[in-house]
C-alpha cells in the first residue's frame, strides 16, 4: 500500500540485525502492516567500531555501511521468501549511529516498534537485549517484542511450540 | 500452583454479531488500573477490532502475596471487600474504555495468582499479549545514580517465557484525554484502603 510520504501516520518501525528474532519480527512486521495498511521501516544501524576517533578509517577494507546494507537486503529477501510482502511498502534504513537512537528516533511518532527479543550478543537465556531493553524503556510508541523462536509464518503461536519452562519469583 | 481454575468470575461483557467467543484468536491483555495498563487495553482493544479477535482481559488479584500472620485477625472482612471494590472499580473502568460498541468480543477474568504466571498460562494460544509498563522512561524516570529496571518484574517474567509476542505499551503512549483520572489507584498508590478508583 503506497502512502504518501506526507502523511505517513501509520508506519511500523522494525529493527533488524540480521539474528533470527530479528527476522522474525520483521516478518511479524510485514504481517501487521498487512492488516492495519501501515508502512514498514525496516531499520538497521551500523557504527563504525571505534576505540579511538581518529579522522582516518582505522579499516581500510571494511565498508560498513555496505556490510549493513547487504544483512538488511538479505533479511528483508528473507521474509519475502517467507511471507510474501505484496501490498505492504517496506523502506529499508541503514542509518549510522547507536541502535537503541537509531531505532527511537525513527519509532518517533510510529505506529509501533517491533523488536527481537534480543540479537547477537549477550547471553542465551537474556530475557531481552540491551537495545530491547533501552528500547522499551523510552520508545513512546508501543513496543512488541518478538521471540526467536516464534519463526512460524502463522502469526498464531505453533501448537507444538514447546513450553518454556518459566519460573516466577516466589 | 495456581488455582484460578475455581475462582474464575468469567463474564463476557458483550458478545459480538459473529456469535459469543467465535474462534480461538484472541488477544491476551493484563489489566491492573494502572495508568499504562489502561493504555494498553485500549491499544489492544484497537488491535482485537482490526484482527477481528476477541479481547481477553486479565486481572490478577494476588491477593495470596502476603500471608498474614497466625494472629492477624481474618483478613476476610478487609480483604474480601478490598477485592471487590478494586474489581467493580476495573469494571467500571473496562466498560469505559470499550464503550458502546457490540464488538469485539471481550472476556474479562478475575484470576488469583501469581500475576506473571497467571498471564502466562492465559497468554497460551494468544495472537499476543499486551501489557502496560508504568515505568516510563526519559529523564525524569530515575534519579541520578539510581538506574531503575526498565521493566516491572511481571512484565519482565512475561517476556522472558511468553509463548507469543509480547507488546508492551508505555504510559507514556498518547491516549485521548479526558479519562485518565478514573486509571490511577494503583499508580496512586497500593496501600489505598478504600480500593477505590479516584474520580476527578
Amino acid at each position: 500500500m503506497k502512502v504518501p510520504s506526507g502523511e505517513r501516520d501509520h508506519r511500523i518501525v522494525v529493527g533488524v540485525d540480521g539474528s533470527v528474532p530479528s527476522k522474525a519480527a520483521l516478518a511479524w512486521a510485514i504481517r501487521q502492516a498487512r492488516r492495519t495498511g501501515a508502512a514498514v521501516d525496516a531499520v538497521i544501524a551500523w557504527q563504525v567500531p571505534l576505540t579511538v576517533r581518529t579522522p582516518w578509517p582505522l579499516t581500510w577494507s571494511t565498508d560498513f555501511r555496505s556490510l549493513a546494507e547487504h544483512v538488511l537486503a538479505d533479511a528483508m529477501a528473507d521474509a519475502a521468501v517467507r511471507d510474501s510482502a505484496d501490498h505492504v511498502e517496506i523502506t529499508p534504513k541503514v542509518m549510522e549511529g547507536n541502535p537503541v537512537q537509531v531505532l527511537l528516533e525513527d519509532a518517533a511518532g510510529a505506529d509501533l516498534l517491533v523488536i527481537g527479543n534480543r540479537g547477537h550478543g549477550g547471553f542465551v537465556e537474556a530475557l531481552l537485549g540491551s537495545v530491547g531493553q533501552q528500547c522499551v524503556h523510552h520508545a513512546t510508541c508501543p513496543v512488541v517484542v518478538i521471540r526467536g523462536s516464534l519463526a512460524s509464518p502463522a502469526d498464531e503461536p505453533a501448537a507444538e511450540h514447546p513450553g518454556h519452562p518459566y519460573m516466577t519469583p516466589g | 500452583m495456581t488455582d484460578r481454575a475455581e475462582n474464575d468470575v468469567q463474564c463476557p461483557i458483550r458478545a459480538g454479531a459473529e456469535g459469543p467467543l467465535a474462534g480461538s484468536e484472541r488477544i491476551t491483555v493484563g489489566v491492573d488500573g494502572s495508568l499504562a495498563s489502561v493504555a494498553a487495553l485500549r491499544w489492544a482493544l484497537d488491535e482485537a477490532r482490526c484482527r477481528k479477535m476477541r479481547l481477553h482481559i486479565v486481572y490478577v488479584r494476588n491477593n495470596k502475596a502476603v500471608i498474614p500472620a497466625h494472629y492477624a485477625p481474618s483478613r476476610d472482612s478487609h480483604g474480601v471487600a478490598h477485592c471487590a471494590g478494586q474489581e467493580s472499580a476495573l469494571k467500571s473502568l473496562i466498560d469505559e474504555v470499550l464503550g458502546s460498541d457490540a464488538w469485539p468480543v471481550v472476556q474479562v477474568e478475575f484470576a488469583d495468582g501469581l500475576p506473571a504466571r497467571v498471564l502466562l498460562d492465559c497468554a497460551a494460544g494468544a495472537a499476543m499479549l499486551v501489557l502496560g509498563s508504568s515505568r516510563s522512561g526519559g529523564l525524569d524516570a530515575a534519579p541520578v545514580g539510581k538506574p531503575r529496571a526498565p521493566l516491572g518484574p511481571v512484565a519482565r517474567d512475561c517476556l522472558r517465557a511468553a509463548p507469543c509476542p509480547v507488546v508492551i505499551v508505555s504510559s507514556r503512549v498518547r491516549q485521548p484525554e479526558g479519562d485518565l483520572a478514573h486509571a490511577v489507584w494503583r499508580s496512586e498508590g497500593v496501600g489505598d484502603d478504600e480500593g477505590s478508583v479516584r474520580r476527578a
